[in-house]
């Protein structure tokens, strides 16, 4: 059973409204009463409802955050830059995990909506953009966090995921790769789209080039070991010479699965590259090439691009959009 | 800014409050063609049935809160899966939430959701945390510890026999040869790190003739590995240890990038294992031997244990403890060998 308000006014031997000032207005209050408010409160085990208050005042300090795939370091840095945000404005981040799923990703919207969150950050993957209309329609707004709003309605932050892709792409193709492959998927996810679409054009720049796309379902390092098994078990003649994985949790399954095979080398026989630069591609057995995100900013960006859009409802959307950068390691060569 | 309101909507159906009320929680009592105009007003109007409204009255949801330390850490990750997977089955909704091993931060995420009124908590903590959620409690907000042993049989908890693993760990290494162990981890006061030294130490006891090392790093991340492999690397090779037994894969991940680019030959001349088995102990730079903790039914076995609490059935064990089990890959096979 909660306790309410008016069991911890009788307790205190003060009005609800005195306790209602004590909660909300502390200035207004006699130190004597707020004492036996705050006595009473603890004693009785009052909690505050948020949920409540929320109705009458409007504001909460809970930002909702949902991305993609917990698993995936990218997504728990970014969410850390976020929290380190949230924090210089006394705000909590509550974080919802999708796991690339449509009708996940829609309930933590409906939950976040009803509980009246402060506003919501969002790795979208199904359409969102009538949902998130509808939130921002009744004053919670909402910033898309590492993809592009494509109709520039809301505010976003994200890498140039096809020059990303390019900039892999290219990469391989200087070490003197020839038949590429990308790997990734769902293919309708569209960070993947972009970054097959800037390795498509870095293989159309060259040519005597070829690419395959490998489609996965998920991007975690199960798929990729799946994957890099598959090409283990392929003729030499049928094997790609450079692989360009969508992110790093696939790229770590590929070389996973390409190991397996005895005598299958990394880069000399197989050149791969991923994609976030997320903490374990250093360590990885053969340390990984990648194309960072700078993802811990990322998410304080967009925290700070929410606040501003809550200042001022009115101010056209921004869009931030963050350089990729190479980072060359030994599962490319030399 | 003001949000849309039942009232708003009865003014614009033209009905009671009572009876817009009566449209969302028994819609049998209200007529057809008034139960048309309130959805019309609904519809135009954008207006939300708050949950928070309702929670008011029926004191609960269909949330639960999962606090972590740090879900970037792939351990955390990896039970938070599991915990979804079985709360999806249950028609429930996780929350995730990260104290970054802060009192601070953890004090108040346990506030916010409470104040969410979520249902019940599950809280991973490296900290002293079972008197604040003895208090939590007893407001109503049942929970379940998770990688602690509760003391209290009021406090449910699903943890890791980890004296048990840190006795696995060293015996590992003292099988392989070594005999002068560093220990890295802290701080002590964290109940996960003393009873895996306390195994360790234990094991060393009894073999006799080897010695324990305890190096302090309480920043248990790769970052914090990394710094500890610098300072080993700056020993004389004679006083580095010849065995590591990191109290995290993190830990010993980053002890291992430093030391193998500092030339130093692993596992033969100096053998490390983690804790925890993450996924990338087996990707990594030499696969990593570990004590894993990884029970398939381990989130499922947690959410399970919260709704028996939540819903007051019988418990007959509130502090379940899984067994770990030694991985042993590259990183120890073959310390000593020419």
């Amino acid at each position: 059973m909660t306790v309410s308000v008016r069991e911890v006014a009788a307790h205190a031997g003060v009005s609800v409204g005195t306790v209602s000032n004590v909660l909300n207005h502390r200035e207004r209050v006699a130190p004597e009463s707020v004492r036996r408010v705050n006595e009473a409160i603890e004693a009785l085990g009052y909690v505050r409802n948020d949920a409540a208050r929320q109705l009458r005042a409007g504001q909460s300090t809970t930002v909702g955050l949902v991305v993609l795939d917990v698993r995936n370091p990218f997504f728990t840095e970014m969410a850390r830059g976020a929290e380190q945000e949230a924090e210089r404005h006394d705000l909590a981040v509550i974080l919802g995990n999708s796991d690339e799923d449509e009708s996940r990703e829609s309930r933590y919207l409906d939950l976040f909506e009803q509980q009246r969150v402060r506003g919501v950050l969002i790795s979208p993957y199904g359409e969102v953009g009538p949902r998130l209309q509808r939130l921002r329609e009744r004053g919670t707004p909402a910033v898309l966090v590492d993809r592009r709003s494509a109709d520039g309605v809301f505010s976003s932050v994200s890498v140039d995921d096809e020059k990303g892709g390019w900039l892999a792409g290219t990469h391989l193709i200087e070490r003197s790769r020839r038949r590429l492959m990308f790997v990734g998927g769902p293919a309708d996810l569209r960070q993947i789209e972009d970054r097959r679409r800037g390795v498509e054009r870095a293989v159309r720049e060259r040519s005597g080039v070829t690419l395959e796309v490998f489609a996965t379902s998920a991007m975690q390092v199960a798929d990729g070991r799946a994957v890099g098994e598959e090409i283990a078990a392929r003729k030499a003649s049928e094997r790609p010479d450079g692989v360009f994985a969508g992110n790093d949790l696939l790229a770590l399954g590929v070389l996973q699965g390409l190991l397996q095979s005895p005598g299958l080398r990394v880069p000399e026989d197989v050149a791969l590259i991923g994609f976030d630069d997320i903490d374990f591609a250093a360590a990885a057995v053969v340390p990984l090439s990648s194309v960072r995100q700078p993802s811990r900013i990322m998410g304080e960006t967009a925290l700070r691009l929410l606040l501003d859009e809550e200042a001022d409802p009115g101010r056209p959307v921004q869009q931030v959009v963050f350089e990729p950068e190479l980072v060359v390691r030994a599962s490319t060569g030399r | 800014m003001s949000r849309v309101g039942i009232r708003d909507v009865a003014a614009l159906a033209n009905v009671a409050v009572g009876t817009v009320s009566n449209f969302l929680n028994h819609p049998d009592r209200v007529s057809a063609d008034k139960a048309q105009r309130i959805q019309f007003a609904i519809d135009s109007l954008g207006f939300v049935p708050s949950s928070a409204g309702r929670q008011l009255r029926l004191g609960v949801s269909s949330v639960i809160g999962y606090l972590a330390p740090d879900v970037s850490n792939p351990y955390f990750a990896e039970i938070a899966e599991g915990v979804e997977r079985r709360a999806d089955e249950r028609g429930v909704t996780v929350f995730l939430a990260n104290s970054h091993r802060s009192r601070d931060r953890e004090d108040a995420y346990l506030r916010v959701f409470e104040q969410h009124r979520v249902q019940g908590l599950l809280v991973s903590s490296h900290l002293p945390v079972e008197e604040r959620l003895a208090q939590v409690r007893k407001r109503g907000t049942p929970s379940v510890l998770i990688g602690q042993k509760g003391r209290s049989d009021e406090q449910p908890s699903v943890s890791l026999d980890d004296v048990s693993g840190g006795r696995k760990a060293l015996e590992h290494l003292l099988d392989v040869g070594c005999r002068r162990i560093a220990y890295v981890g802290g701080p002590l006061g964290i109940p996960q790190v003393a009873d895996r030294l306390a195994g360790a130490s234990e094991a060393v006891r009894l073999f006799g003739a080897a010695t324990i090392e305890v190096i302090d790093m309480p920043d248990r991340t790769v970052r914090g590995g990394r710094e500890v492999g610098a300072a080993l690397l700056a020993r004389p090779p004679e006083l580095r240890p010849d065995g590591i037994f990191a109290v995290n894969d993190l830990l010993a991940l980053g002890i291992m990038q430093v030391l193998v680019q500092g030339g130093v030959d692993i596992p033969r001349q100096t053998a490390i294992i983690g804790y925890d088995d993450n996924e990338f102990a087996e990707v990594s730079l030499i696969p990593l031997t570990s004590v894993s903790g990884r029970h398939d039914s381990f989130g499922g076995t947690v959410v399970d244990l919260l709704f028996d609490t939540i819903e007051g059935r019988a418990i007959a064990d509130p502090h379940h403890m899984f067994e770990p089990d030694l991985v042993i890959r590259a990183s120890t096979e073959g310390f000593g060998r020419a």
